[in-house]
């Protein structure tokens, strides 16, 4: 298995994760890795991904896993970047003997959110709440859902919020979120959001998905 | 330049915001230096335009000359639309966001009578005026070009020149031309003077005639292999390899045929090292060859075996269009491995056949849907045109049995368990520069009249019918063989909420046809019969088929005799003299 870390930047941030997977596929492609197909009746190309970003959210961490017996990482990670298109760049590429199934291990997500205006106080105290109730698009119907358990960690620094929040099976979407914060002044859209890293538990703490790759 | 934060926003606003981005891969240098910007348009959606051949040409070819930068736009969605008006953000291109009065020159590709509209639709959201003797020195050279310029008449008011023909041949010239004039400081005016000479290109206030333009050597002519991959889904989502241009079978309907003549081939060999290149740098799962008769290609056996080979190294999916019903080859099609097969026998009766010259007989669809079913098809599409000169009711129960004909060649011969039969019927619309230009549309009645027969008879298992919107073929019959009066009628169209005409949820026939008697004018004096020796709007143009040949093909199609495809002989249309058919 090989798996990438590259970026959806920019333009990159625009496209649906479906589109982004086309992309990405067709990147193995011109790299000509090769790439294990499904064995049925119209076969397609073993690869897997993470928890998809909500459309407009930038990334600098988001992992491609690809069915492949190639095992020379830098080489790869050269080849990768001279078939991706600008915005969605790897820095960092492993080779697997198994498929790390980051889907499931990575729990978190760590999030830099630039607001027009400056982040208050009031913000990092919603980790001293029991409960946060933010409206939530579920099945088409928006709904008032209770997510604080789903919230690790705020910090601020001027404009900037950092948040930890959960990802994956136990998802919070991020932009619903950060929408949820306007009551606090924070003023920013999807496009205002960069995820920084994936995180999966480690002995109790998060670590950067690529750690246990390594 | 586009204010990027308020785009940032409006982009999470809209549907499909990847259709406004631009950053493909593939994406030529536009930061180069240069002394000439030239924006590309196309007058629908993004995922129209950028399946389209020709603009994917123009465009790398542009971008590929020293000095000269090309960018892209599309007409965006009517939600994207909004949006842009209400942040006063005008419509910009995809490569740098830059205006349209940022470029030297606009070109628009226009291959569609319904698309008119947009065009004014985009000028409206690129804040230019429509008519150009309204855009002076402030304003970019805006010129169109594309298929519907075998008749641009209807149109000619809104374009500073036309340009008529191949664009590696009149839109390299033009723009070559520009080049030269801007550094010698010379006017609009004083250019588009120059440019009138240049061969295929037609400017409007100058007047005249003109002469098509056409590649002479097409084995040489410029294709770009390293070539765009859009992020999102396109309607033709994959690489295209093009055979040739023009057709050798004369369908007496067919405008394509005789406007793309010359008949030009490229080589296997120049093909096959194409599809090599276009495989390694798109990526794309799939290739297929492009032409208006694929069959007819010299060596397409050869071809396909050469590019089976690659794809199937390379785990692509081969993809054949345009197989003709008279020389489908079972071999061809058993390699590469379709599931369904599309026919377009065009008319039920071999006698309507005979009319429209498709050299197809009823022996041949006997034995090719009969080997292409032992083959194991399970999908069979027919399409089929309503409405022809001297169609009887006897043609159209002659589509019943041609169904009719499938579903017991199935039930004979099948290898698949069932068959599914899609029979689709256009409406025939008399074309420019067709044997069949001076003939009359039949009535609105009718054409309702004969797809209810048809909706009635194919009421069939596994068999689907479709049909085409009869009111928006009247609409594009009145503006395919339209005048000069007809640019008032488009702009009146386009002002009362009239674009994407071409997609149906979006057409509004009844806008359509207050706008022609806002002006004044009845769309039937377009959609009926023409005296054949009246002069016609498009006259001007010299698209090398001549009036002579055309009038001896109509004379031929009432006496129901056929012409030969000209691969064997020549047949003496006309069109040789732009070039060498069968280099």
């Amino acid at each position: 298995m090989i798996v990438f870390r590259h970026r959806k930047t920019g333009e990159a941030g625009y496209l649906s994760h479906i589109d982004a997977m086309r992309v990405l596929q067709r990147t193995m492609r011109r790299m000509k890795a090769e790439v294990r197909y499904s064995a049925g009746f119209v076969p397609h190309m073993l690869t897997y991904t993470t928890t998809p970003l909500p459309l407009g959210v930038q990334s600098l961490a988001e992992y491609f896993v690809a069915d492949s017996p190639l095992d020379n990482p830098e080489e790869l990670l050269e080849r990768f970047n001279a078939s991706a298109p600008s915005g969605m760049q790897a820095d960092f590429c492993a080779v697997t003997a198994v498929n790390p199934n980051l889907a499931a291990k990575v729990t978190a997500s760590l999030y830099e959110v630039n607001s027009e205006v400056k982040i208050s106080q009031e913000v990092l105290e919603i980790l001293d709440m029991q409960e946060y109730f933010m409206r939530q698009l579920k099945k088409g119907q928006e709904l008032e859902v209770e997510v604080r358990r789903k919230i690790f960690s705020l910090e601020k620094e001027g404009n900037k919020l950092y948040m930890t929040l959960a990802t994956g099976n136990e998802n919070l979407r991020v932009d619903s979120f950060v929408q949820s914060l306007s009551r606090f002044g924070v003023k920013a859209c999807a496009g205002d959001i960069v995820r920084l890293e994936q995180l999966v538990s480690v002995d109790g703490k998060f670590v950067a998905a690529k750690e246990i790759l390594q | 330049m586009i204010d990027n934060a308020v785009l940032k926003k409006i982009l999470l606003e809209v549907e499909k915001p990847a259709r406004y981005i631009g950053g493909e891969f593939n994406l030529p240098d536009t930061d180069k230096p240069c002394d000439e910007r030239v924006c590309l348009c196309f007058a629908d959606k993004y995922e129209v335009g950028m399946s389209n051949i020709g603009l994917r040409i123009l465009y790398h070819m542009l971008n590929d000359t020293e000095g000269v930068v090309c960018e892209r736009s599309f007409a965006p969605s009517v939600d994207m639309a909004a949006k842009l008006k209400e942040h006063g953000i005008k419509l910009f291109s995809l490569e740098t966001r830059r205006e349209f009065t940022e470029f030297d020159i606009v070109g628009f590709s226009i291959g569609f009578e319904l698309a008119y509209t947009n065009v004014l639709y985009m000028m409206d959201l690129a804040g230019i005026p429509f008519y150009a003797k309204d855009r002076g020195e402030d304003y970019p050279l805006v010129v169109a070009g594309g298929p519907c310029m075998v008749n641009p008449a209807p149109i000619l008011d809104f374009f500073d020149a036309i340009l008529v023909g191949e664009g590696e041949v009149n839109l390299a010239g033009f723009v070559a031309l520009h080049r030269k004039c801007k550094a010698e400081g010379l006017s609009k005016a004083e250019f588009l003077k120059r440019a009138s000479e240049l061969e295929g290109v037609y400017v409007t206030s100058v007047g005249g005639k003109v002469k098509r333009a056409v590649v002479k050597d097409l084995d040489k002519a410029y294709f770009p292999t390293k070539i765009l991959v859009p992020s999102c889904d396109i309607v033709h989502d994959r690489s295209t390899l093009e055979l040739f241009r023009g057709c050798a079978n004369g369908c007496r309907f067919c405008q394509a045929c005789f406007y793309y003549r010359p008949i030009r081939e490229r080589k296997k060999d120049t093909l096959l090292k194409q599809a090599k290149e276009l495989i390694t740098n798109t990526g794309y799962e799939e290739l297929s060859l492009s032409s208006l008769s694929t069959s007819d290609y010299s060596d397409l056996k050869g071809l396909v075996d050469g590019l089976k080979e690659e794809a199937e190294k390379e785990n692509v999916k081969l993809a054949l269009p345009s197989l003709r019903l008279d020389s489908f080859e079972a071999e061809i099609y058993e390699d590469t491995k379709g599931a369904s097969l599309t026919f377009a026998p065009e008319a039920g009766t071999q006698r309507l056949r005979d009319v429209i010259n498709k050299n197809v007989s009823d022996e041949n669809i006997l034995s090719s849907l009969t080997a292409a079913l032992k083959h194991g098809v399970k999908n069979v599409k027919l399409y089929f045109m309503i409405g022809l000169p001297t169609e009887t009711e006897e043609d159209l129960k002659g589509i019943v049995d041609i169904v009719k004909l499938v579903r017991k060649l199935h039930a004979e011969h099948g290898k698949s368990k069932i068959i599914n039969i899609t029979v689709s019927t256009a409406v025939f619309i008399p074309k420019p520069l067709t044997p069949f230009q001076w003939e009359e549309q039949i009535s609105i009645e009718d054409m309702y009249a004969k797809q209810d027969y048809l909706k009635r008879e194919l009421k069939l298992r596994n068999v689907k019918y479709s049909w085409h919107d009869a009111k928006a073929s009247v609409i594009e019959a009145a503006l395919a063989r339209g005048d000069r009066r007809q640019s008032a009628v488009i702009k009146r169209a386009f002002e009362t909420g009239c674009v994407f005409d071409s997609w149906n949820e979006c057409f509004d026939y009844e806008k359509w046809i207050a706008a022609f008697e806002y002006c004044g004018i009845d769309p039937r004096e377009y959609t009926g019969a023409i005296p054949t020796d009246k002069e016609l709007a498009w006259d001007f143009i010299d698209n090398g088929v001549t009036k002579q040949y055309l009038l001896r093909e109509r004379e031929r199609a009432y006496q129901g005799i056929t012409t030969p495809n000209c691969i064997g002989k020549c047949n003496g249309c006309g069109a040789n003299k732009l070039g060498r058919c069968f280099e």
